[in-house]
């Protein structure tokens, strides 16, 4: 059954040139699907329509059997249930870490959602260990590397144990332990049940990404959707997504 | 692909030419605000680094400290005798060492408030507005008139005029101390909740909250474009061309900083907040809290009878 639905859905940044042009997409339970595409092609803004930070200016984007809309995130019990949820890890870290210190960043989520404190440490202590930033825990964000950030942005949305996660270019910026780290991380989640959305302009760890690949053209269209591997197969679709690009040889 | 012929190694295609001198003054200023910031960032790092040392004032509850030192501050202002506001200002010192606060530190008050109080006391030393017994004759002359303004006879320095300009230095001091013990020994976000449960609209504390965040990073983003400019500066073009840069680069940064504020405020609504930040420790008023209040109680009612 489909968790999310996209429906003939288009959408453009206030004063800009389409950014999705007649997207329709389904998204079902326990599945890993990766977004990819060349620069600007619109898979960030896809996460963020699935996330309901942004409405489609036509057609229907449906989450749970509800369409997001602006009132039906403001009204309870769908819109906090949504964001208990949905979890997203922004592009951005330093948008996504705002508390003043790593410990606190892992509790924000929670304690939003009104959770027992009692339950809140342990969820954060467990999450630290995991994605192993224990000694992190003080740190202010300014203070943390590009690949830190990065896995404290990861871990202040694993704490509200969502069911879905979406993920900006989740492995960008970060070195080969900690991305294997993250990797394992999301094998297991998937492994659990969690469905895992992601965008990476990275070909290389597409297949341990995702199983499912849908890929955006430059004109913000949908080209393909299928297996993982039949993409990395098939040199013209990614020649044509601006995803590969041969040289001529010298 | 065929480069175009300009794009030869460095040092073929003739040397750079070297700053002209008249110029270097335009950047030295962008430079001295670039390092400006710069010092803005370790500030904000060092003042969160005695925040979290333990000493006396960083145990207390943050409505406490706000209350007894802010409470101190309006005494500090209503009294006139010099030994009041000694009072006050040794407190602060005591307070301060107490927290594991240099004098050194406390002390650097004493390089920048004289300046700017003693700036704008200067006129109250004259004796055209605080009469008294001349101590420094600045002009004497004719008595005259300046259009509807009546010119006096002599234009001098009174001892009353010196009295007040430096009990006003000495309460300014006194004020800023005691409001830097509460910024140093107090994280920002324990700050803004403190003034928050005594009545602060949630917006504001919020808004407090978010700015304390990301002042660093815009700060730091700042930063990077002065330094991106000098890496591809060969020679000055004047000040009015450093004016232009400056005012490319704040536009540059607004637009960064709108970016970065939408895209933040995505990021709470998407991890659930609903208008109120949840905290996980609930602010609690101890023994030891209520003592710190009594005694700045003490202290201000000691000063007021002072006078």
């Amino acid at each position: 059954m489909a968790i999310f639905s996209l429906e003939n859905v288009s959408f453009a940044y206030a004063g800009y040139r389409p950014s999705l042009v007649d997207i329709s997409l389904a998204i079902s339970s326990g599945e890993r699907v990766a977004l990819l595409g060349a620069n600007g092609s619109g898979k960030s803004t896809v996460l963020h329509l699935l996330n309901g930070l942004y409405f489609a200016q036509s057609g229907q984007v449906r989450a749970f059997g509800t369409v997001l809309t602006e009132l039906a995130l403001d009204t309870a019990p769908f819109g906090p249930e949504f964001r208990r949820r949905v979890g997203f890890i922004f592009q951005n870290s330093d948008a996504q870490l705002f508390c003043p210190n790593v410990v606190e960043e892992l509790e924000f989520g929670p304690l939003q959602l009104g959770l027992a404190k009692d339950e809140i440490r342990a969820r954060v202590e467990d999450t630290l260990n995991l994605l192993g930033i224990s000694a992190l825990r003080d740190r202010a964000p300014q203070t943390l590397s590009a690949g830190q950030k990065r896995l404290v942005a990861v871990a202040s949305a694993l704490t509200m144990a969502p069911s879905v996660l979406l993920l900006d270019e989740p492995t960008a910026g970060l070195d080969a332990r900690s991305q294997g780290r993250l990797l394992d991380v999301l094998d297991g989640m998937s492994e659990r049940g969690v469905t895992l959305v992601s965008t990476t302009h990275d070909l290389t760890i597409l297949t341990q990404m995702a199983t499912r690949s849908i890929v955006l053209s430059e004109d913000h269209r949908i080209i393909f959707d299928g297996t993982s591997e039949t993409v990395l197969n098939d040199e013209a679709l990614l020649t044509q997504a601006n995803l590969m690009f041969r040289r001529p040889e010298r | 692909m065929t480069l175009p012929e300009w794009m030869s190694v460095a040092g073929e295609n003739g040397p750079a030419r070297p700053a002209r001198s008249r110029h270097a003054v335009g950047s030295r200023w962008v430079r001295r605000a670039a390092n400006g910031l710069a010092q803005l960032m370790a500030e904000t790092l060092d003042q969160r680094t005695t925040c979290s040392l333990p000493g006396y004032l960083q145990g207390l509850d943050p409505r406490a400290k706000v209350v007894g030192l802010l409470g101190l501050v309006v005494a500090t202002t209503l009294v006139h005798t010099g030994l009041a506001l000694a009072l006050a200002y040794a407190f602060a010192v005591v307070l301060a060492l107490a927290s594991g606060i240099s004098v050194r530190r406390v002390g650097q008050v004493w390089l920048i408030v004289p300046l700017f109080t003693l700036a704008i006391m200067l006129p109250a030393t004259l004796n055209i507005v605080t009469p008294g017994k001349n101590v420094g004759v600045i002009w004497q002359g004719v008595q005259g008139s300046l259009g509807p303004w009546r010119l006096p006879e002599t234009l001098a320095i009174t001892d009353t005029g010196i009295q007040a300009a430096v009990r006003m230095t000495g309460r300014t001091a006194t004020c800023v101390t005691l409001t830097l013990l509460l910024a140093y020994t107090t994280r920002a976000d324990r700050l803004f909740r403190g003034l928050r449960s005594l009545g602060m609209p949630a917006i504001f504390a919020s808004v407090l909250t978010m700015m304390d965040r990301y002042l660093h990073v815009v700060a730091q983003a700042a930063h990077e474009i002065h330094l991106s400019k000098l890496s591809r500066t060969i020679r000055s073009g004047g000040i009015r061309q450093d004016h232009q840069w400056v005012a490319a680069g704040m536009g540059s940064l607004f637009r960064r900083t709108e970016a970065l504020g939408g895209d933040v405020h995505r990021a709470m609504v998407s991890r659930g907040y609903r208008g109120d930040v949840h905290p996980m420790t609930d602010l609690t008023i101890r023994t030891q809290d209520g003592l710190f209040l009594v005694g700045c109680v003490g202290l201000a009612v000691m000063m007021l009878g002072l006078g």
